[in-house]
């Protein structure tokens, strides 16, 4: 059997299993997508059995169904899901290129300034253009442009262009973009409500339109991720070793940011600035998984597609039929997890 | 109704027995407070732009000092000193004061922290927040009475009257089967609505139609796509202030939507936005409206 | 002495424009184990990054196989030199096996899948060093001692023909220590250019084939123990007196510190 791309090929993952228990690990977590899929497109403010799921996906209701069932479910509560499903997937993959590039767990995808910089792309677009999509627009423009300034200004600034650069760059950003909202919103007082809740972060009424875009994106912000997973191994013995060993660190510095910002923006431009996954996946991912970035990628693409997926189903069936902006619920899942997480790391782990 | 009577009497009373100088005026605010005033007032700054219509709108225009960029209507209102904007932070103090004011109309919450500041300068101010037609009538009257303007609040206040009784009257005659269920969508990206605390749905409840989540109490909420298609409105309506492209046909490429009776039969109409969302002398205006977009034939 | 892989001419090397060394002219042959020795802040470290490249030269050239490792891509400096640092933290999660495995990044590089020639590299390398039988163990249990052998294996998993190394013989007991020297010197044996800077003289004299000295921001032209540890050289450099006795088993000087006095 050949070996494949990353070191650790003939390694174990950190849970000492072999080779077998990884292979049902991973159909596992194939399995859990697919239930959290079915059981979300079952909840909202009307519940579906999983019978009555299958029965609208495939086009054939059953006798006595509820005829709206499938206009709900295939009409409005698939494409919504499955825009969640990779939008949650490309900002955990966002987020395990960053906590590898900053070799720093409390990464997230928004660290280079870009959940700033989308909040002012689309609250420009909501002030300004007022046409429909604008918003997603802006958004994706803004964080795009956010991530690269915070490059450009770290390259600018550091001789050798230092990761801490890019961190610092990216925080600069933030306040600059941030203060931008604050002027657009004060001089626009009657947008103000329009931009915050688009901000919130929310899959309310995302259809096909945006997932023809959405989709595409992920894929490529994962498949240019597993590129870099090798590298990222190798930076993780730190930045010098990493050099010695042969590894272009600006080179996969810049890469790094920029296909995490893709990721990024793509996932803000389809549902608003949601936090947490792409911080809580991760971690989640490298609990089951190990630090391989090979398997931590997809590892981490499966759970921020179930983190995000369940959370929206939750937030449209908590207080149906009002609906919740989901950056709360993930807000609940993710501040518990974190607290533990921390409890544990104080438990006198390595 | 005992606050408007009293009130009326108290300016008719002083309209009689004084001509220049106006007699001490007391009336209950939005808050429930009592504003009194030793005389009319007769520099007014009105903070909110429904204040501001209701002032012109009773004849105390000519009374007004200052007003918001915000207040629009009548068009000599929008050619006053302006004091600011929306919200607290954006009203300039120093502008208010340097106009002198006697007397100060303010908004609800948005305004506490600005209220704060009046408390301390001792500057008299009347809280303008009515949450339903009944409430706006009487604070028409209460403004009259403020600034010296009984009778011009007073012949406002039948006019209006006359509209809501004339639109009820048609509405009445409809069975309650045949009632239209409506729609209202505040705002698309999320999707939003008005609850039965609003005053949208109270106009929409007068014109005859049935919010379809009327059983929603906050003014207004977020809610689910899914529940509005469930619900199959038979007209969905909205604001001309709401983002671009709100006619039947972007409707329908929403997903899902294509399937609500309102789209189908193309019943989504935009309606003018300061005559249904501003508590003011306009409220008529909005509730024909509103009325002729879902009963076409008896409000031709 | 055989062909020079790694040359230095007129080297100053430093940090900001500020120079630690000048002038250095040295020769890194195949087949023998250089040792740098020097006092503390002499410029050990600095002129060893330099020479792995990880460091610019301030003025000067350093060239491996006759090109100049300043016009050399990060991947091709890593496939001719191998540099082991005096410290590292291992990675949490990554095994001792993953750890060396890195070594192979610069043939690899990012895309190519690994193959067999790879694995036998990973798994000659640990056996090198000693911990074959560790190779699946976290690298984050191994002992201090244990963790720089595996940072070794590491580099001989590079299969560069330079192995630079910085104080290799730091923190390990004394039997380790016979062991790495041991291990270097049998490298260089057969066929690698190693230099390595060695903090304690004795161990230095021992076990290199020359020595060369580092004080006052030069460096002596390296030479055998015998004729580079002279009494004077030594107490110059260290500014200690230190008494020098010959080994009892090789030809090799060793330093024993004066009685203190009562």
């Amino acid at each position: 059997m050949r070996s494949s791309a990353a070191p650790g090929r003939p390694g174990l993952p950190r849970t000492g299993a072999g080779p077998g228990i990884r292979f049902a690990l991973s159909l596992a977590s194939l399995g859990l997508l697919a239930l959290v899929l079915l059981v979300s497109l079952g909840m909202g403010a009307v519940s579906y059995g999983p019978r009555d799921v299958l029965a609208a996906l495939s086009g054939r209701p059953g006798e006595g169904a509820d005829p709206m069932a499938a206009v709900i479910i295939r009409d409005l509560r698939l494409a919504r899901t499955l825009a969640a499903g990779f939008a949650g997937a490309a900002l955990a993959v966002s987020g395990v290129l960053l906590q590898g590039l900053f070799r720093n767990p409390l990464a997230d995808p928004y660290i280079l300034g870009t959940s700033a910089g989308a909040s002012l792309g689309a609250a420009a677009a909501l002030v300004f253009l007022r046409t429909p999509g604008s918003a997603s627009l802006g958004a994706f423009a803004g964080a795009l442009g956010a991530a690269v300034l915070a490059g450009a200004a770290a390259r600018s600034t550091s001789r050798s262009g230092s990761t801490t650069a890019v961190l610092l760059a990216g925080t600069a950003v933030s306040a600059l973009c941030s203060a931008g909202v604050t002027l657009l919103v004060s001089l626009r007082q009657q947008d103000l409500y329009a931009v915050y809740f688009w901000l919130l972060g929310s899959f309310n009424g995302r259809g096909w339109r945006e997932l023809a875009v959405l989709v595409p994106l992920a894929a490529a912000t994962t498949a240019a991720a597993l590129v870099l997973a090798r590298p990222l191994d190798v930076l993780a013995s730190g930045e010098e070793s990493a050099r010695s060993l042969g590894l272009d660190v600006g080179l996969l510095r810049a890469a790094a940011v920029a296909v995490a910002a893709l990721g990024t923006a793509a996932a803000v431009a389809a549902g608003g600035v949601v936090g947490f996954v792409g911080l809580v996946a991760p971690h989640a991912a490298r609990l089951v998984f190990g630090p391989s970035h090979r398997r931590l990628v997809l590892a981490s693409a499966v759970a921020g597609a179930v983190l995000l997926m369940a959370a929206d189903a939750l937030a449209r069936t908590v207080l149906a039929p009002l609906e919740l902006p989901v950056g709360v619920l993930t807000a609940f899942a993710g501040a518990p997890f974190f607290l533990a997480l921390l409890a544990r790391r104080g438990g006198g782990r390595r | 109704m005992t606050r408007f009577v009293r009130a009326a009497a108290a300016a008719l009373f002083a309209c009689l027995v004084s001509g220049a100088w106006g007699q001490a005026v007391s009336v209950r605010d939005s808050l429930d407070r009592t504003v009194s005033l030793a005389a009319p007032a007769s520099r007014v700054v009105s903070l909110n732009p429904s204040a501001t219509e209701s002032l012109f709108g009773i004849g105390a225009g000519d009374r007004v000092a200052g007003v918001t960029s915000y207040c629009t209507w009548p068009g000599e209102a929008a050619s006053r000193p302006k004091v600011g904007g929306y919200t607290s932070e954006s009203i300039s103090l120093e502008r208010l004061l340097a106009l002198k004011p006697d007397l100060v109309v303010t908004g609800g919450p948005v305004h506490v922290s600005i209220r704060k500041s009046l408390d301390s300068l001792g500057i008299p101010y009347y809280v303008f927040e009515p949450s339903s037609v009944e409430a706006t009538l009487e604070c028409l009257a209460d403004l009259g009475a403020l600034t010296g303007t009984a009778e011009g609040a007073a012949r406002s206040i039948a006019g209006l009257r006359r509209e809501l009784a004339e639109v009820a009257a048609r509405v009445d005659s409809i069975p309650p089967s045949s009632r239209v269920r409506v729609f209202w969508e505040v705002y698309n990206e999320p999707l939003m609505t008005c609850g039965s605390a609003s005053f949208l749905h109270e106009l929409i409840t007068r014109a005859g139609g049935i919010n379809v989540f009327a059983e929603l109490e906050h003014p207004w909420s977020i809610i689910s796509p899914e529940e509005a298609v469930r619900r199959a409105p038979q007209v969905i309506l909205a604001a001309d202030d709401h983002a671009p492209g709100f006619t039947a046909r972007d409707l329908a490429r929403r997903p899902g939507w294509a399937s609500v009776p309102a789209v189908k039969t193309g019943r989504v109409y935009l309606l003018p936005a300061d005559p249904v969302n501003r508590t003011g002398p306009r409220l008529g205006e909005g509730l024909r409206s509103i009325a002729r977009a879902l009963y076409p034939e008896l409000f031709p | 002495m055989s062909a020079p892989v790694l040359s230095a001419r007129g080297l100053a090397c430093g940090y900001r424009r500020v120079p630690v060394l000048r002038d250095v002219n040295l020769d890194i042959p195949a087949g023998e184990l250089t040792v740098l020795v020097g006092p503390n802040g002499s410029g050990k470290t600095t002129l060893l990054r330099t020479f792995g490249g990880l460091l610019p030269p301030l003025s000067g050239e350093v060239r491996v196989r006759g090109e100049p490792i300043t016009r050399m891509s990060v991947r091709n400096r890593a496939r001719l030199a191998a540099y082991v640092p005096q410290m590292e933290t291992p990675v949490p999660g990554f095994t001792a096996r993953q750890t060396v495995w890195a070594g192979r990044f610069a043939r690899l590089g990012w895309f190519a899948p690994g193959g067999p020639e790879d694995d036998r590299a990973v798994a000659a390398a640990l056996q090198a060093v000693g911990l074959q039988g560790d190779a699946e163990r976290p690298a984050s249990e191994l002992s201090g001692g244990e963790f720089r052998r595996l940072l070794i294996a590491r580099a001989l998993a590079q299969e560069a023909p330079v192995l630079l190394l910085d104080e290799p013989e730091a923190h390990l007991d004394a039997g380790h220590q016979a062991e790495i020297l041991g291990m270097l010197r049998r490298l260089a044996r057969g066929g690698a250019a190693v230099a390595a800077t060695i903090h304690d003289l004795n161990l230095a004299s021992l076990w290199a084939d020359r020595i060369g000295m580092l004080t006052g921001g030069m460096l002596s032209p390296p030479v055998v123990p015998e004729e580079a540890l002279s009494e004077g050289a030594v107490e110059r450099a260290y500014r200690a007196g230190l008494v020098r006795v010959g080994h009892p088993g090789a030809d090799r000087p060793q330093f024993l510190h004066r009685p203190p006095e009562e």
